[in-house]
């Protein structure tokens, strides 16, 4: 669905000098640098996929994101979405997708909600049946009810994100771009845009390609990932493998009486106690997981055990911290 | 068409849904406008009644508010709303609708235009059957000309405004671009003076300018005042600069679209 090969992004921006004789000199003579967004991308994300983009601040993601959305011109390389160059698909290619930009909202933010989704069917040709099916799926799974009336402008952060989100939907879009989604909004809200994206993506086929600092948004939305840093493609391919190439350790969490030290068997593992919780940190190089619940199972009377999956929060702090 | 008039309508409800401030963008226009009838007023006044640059009294008087009818169809923000969007970086939105980002602009500023325009034009209105004794009343000749005549001098203003929100991609001083398209739109426009009141050379070089097929030519065509160039040319000059704002507009958007850089990531 999306193919990108050796996609670059060089802008050219105005720098100034500091100081008073810098701003002088800055009337009359402009000095422009180039800086790289993006440099030779290239992956590939298959149809119905909900990929998440992760990256540092600046790393590109938006930039990407407005490349495939065909807003901006590639310096170098080709994008192509659903077999077309984004750039030259126009319209028809902007009825397909939905887009949604956490810090800038799609709503006309001075009329009631309802009238921007009103418009939403005369300028993506929605037809009328299709749009009252969509209108009222999206009410009903965002609890948009009670904004509906308001304008964009009068809304709290959530009302306006969740309303956002649901104006994308209205035209039955076969692929979501959503950037930043969540950010800035409370748990309860988050959990409602994510159910309802995971059900858009899992149910009704869409695509989704995503950016978020919220790492809890992209392991309960996404599959699959590409990893960008400094303007330079670094992953692409199963969240879960991501996480697996990452994670050197995990952590079982064991609940019930202790019988033995657990250290006797594993000596190599990190132990430490909160109440009647036992917390097992070991590297997965030393031990395979048969080998530490048969040692768990003789050194504990359990009560509960949980094998702590790995956290994406690590994976990405490793990516960025170690490099690739 | 009908995604034009979504949008000219939204555009009115945008306008409308804040009551005091849509009366008060409508009303405030107004205050200037007594002021230009004191100000020319008192110049006939000092001159003892005679006309002032080949303008009698009567045809200064109307040119007056049909020349605030027509430089006032778009209030300062809705002339500035798409500088703003893009200072912002919320013009992303534009981009991403499937429709073109000129007609956006258009329809939106339309909506605008339609609405003030309703009023400045009932005032016109007003004052000619109040004081129709210091007016001039157009033939309706006259009067069937003036409406196409205006309604392209609407569509270059907009185009205009259009072209140069657009120069805020390639500068963050919005307020600079706001002000100059201002000043040269109302000077050389005639909305302030009269272009015939302007020394020969200058009132020359105006015309060959887009400014007065804004303001000056439909008031003009109204009165049946003579024209720099006959009617049809008149016509013909007015299509030309919509079709070279056009064309700026799609040669600027174009570059922009090589090396935008919206505000916010």
């Amino acid at each position: 669905m999306i193919e990108v090969k050796e996609l670059s992004k060089v802008y050219r921006v105005n720098v100034k000098q500091p100081g008073l004789k810098g701003a002088l000199i800055s009337l009359v003579r402009s000095e422009q640098i180039e800086k790289t967004a993006l440099c030779n991308v290239s992956f590939h994300i298959k149809e119905g996929a909900a990929t998440a983009c992760i990256g540092e601040n600046g790393a590109g993601k938006s930039t990407l994101i407005k490349l495939l959305i065909g807003i901006l011109t590639p310096t170098q390389g080709s994008a192509a979405v659903f077999g077309r160059d984004p750039k030259k698909s126009g319209q028809e290619y902007l009825r397909r997708i939905g887009v949604v930009f956490g810090q800038k909202s799609g709503l006309w933010t001075d009329i009631p909600v309802v009238e921007s989704y009103r418009a939403v069917r005369v300028l993506y040709k929605v037809d009328r049946k299709e749009f009252d099916r969509n209108f009222q799926r999206v009410t009903e799974l965002l609890d948009l009810g009670p904004v509906l009336n308001s304008p964009p402008r009068k809304l709290s952060l959530g009302q306006r994100m969740k309303a956002d989100i649901g104006m994308v939907f209205l035209h039955g879009p076969q692929l979501l771009y959503l950037d930043e989604p969540t950010i800035g909004l409370d748990i309860n809200v988050k959990h409602t845009i994510r159910t309802f994206l995971r059900h858009m993506n899992r149910e009704e086929g869409v695509g989704i390609f995503l950016t978020s600092h919220d790492l809890d948004d992209i392991d309960e939305i996404c599959d699959d990932a590409i990893v960008i840093s400094k303007g330079r493609l670094v992953y692409s391919g199963a969240l879960d493998e991501l996480k697996h190439h990452y994670v050197k350790e995990r952590m079982v969490k064991v609940v019930g009486a202790r019988l033995g030290e657990i250290r006797a068997l594993l000596p190599d593992v990190r132990v430490t106690q909160e109440g009647r919780t036992t917390k097992i940190v070991y590297a997965l190089e030393k031990y395979s997981s048969e080998q530490i619940l048969s040692a768990v199972s003789r050194c504990f009377r359990i009560e509960d055990i949980t094998i702590q999956e790995p956290d994406i929060d690590e994976v990405v702090s490793r990516i960025f911290d170690g490099g690739m | 068409m009908r995604k034009f008039l979504t949008l000219t309508g939204i555009s009115i409800q945008k306008l409308m849904y804040y009551k005091t401030s849509f009366l008060l963008n409508l009303i405030t226009p107004f205050i200037e406008l007594a002021g230009q009838f004191l100000l020319w007023n008192a110049l006939y006044g000092l001159q003892g009644g005679s006309p002032i640059g080949g303008m009698a009294r009567r045809e200064m008087l109307t040119y007056i508010p049909v020349a605030f009818a027509l430089n006032n169809l778009l209030s300062w923000t809705t002339e500035n709303a798409l500088s703003r969007e893009i200072r912002n970086g919320t013009v992303v939105a534009r981009c991403i609708r499937p429709v073109s980002f000129i007609s956006q602009a258009v329809a939106e500023m339309s909506g605008a235009a339609i609405v003030q325009g309703a009023v400045n034009f009932s005032v016109v209105a007003v004052l000619f059957a109040f004081f129709h004794k210091s007016f001039v009343f157009p033939g309706p000749g006259a009067a069937a000309v003036f409406v196409p005549c205006m309604l392209l001098s609407v569509l270059l203003r907009i185009l205009v405004i259009e072209v140069f929100s657009l120069l805020c991609f390639f500068t963050t001083g919005h307020l600079g671009i706001s002000w100059t398209r201002n000043a040269l739109c109302n000077f050389f426009s005639g909305a302030l003076i009269p272009v015939s009141l302007f020394p020969g050379w200058l009132a020359g070089l105006t015309y060959m300018t887009p400014f007065p097929y804004m303001v000056q030519i439909p008031v003009a065509v109204l009165l049946g005042r003579e024209l720099p160039a006959g009617l049809f040319w008149t016509f013909f000059l007015q299509i030309f600069w919509i079709g070279i704002f056009l064309l700026l507009h799609f040669c600027i958007f174009r570059r922009i679209r090589r090396n935008m850089n919206i505000a916010g990531g």
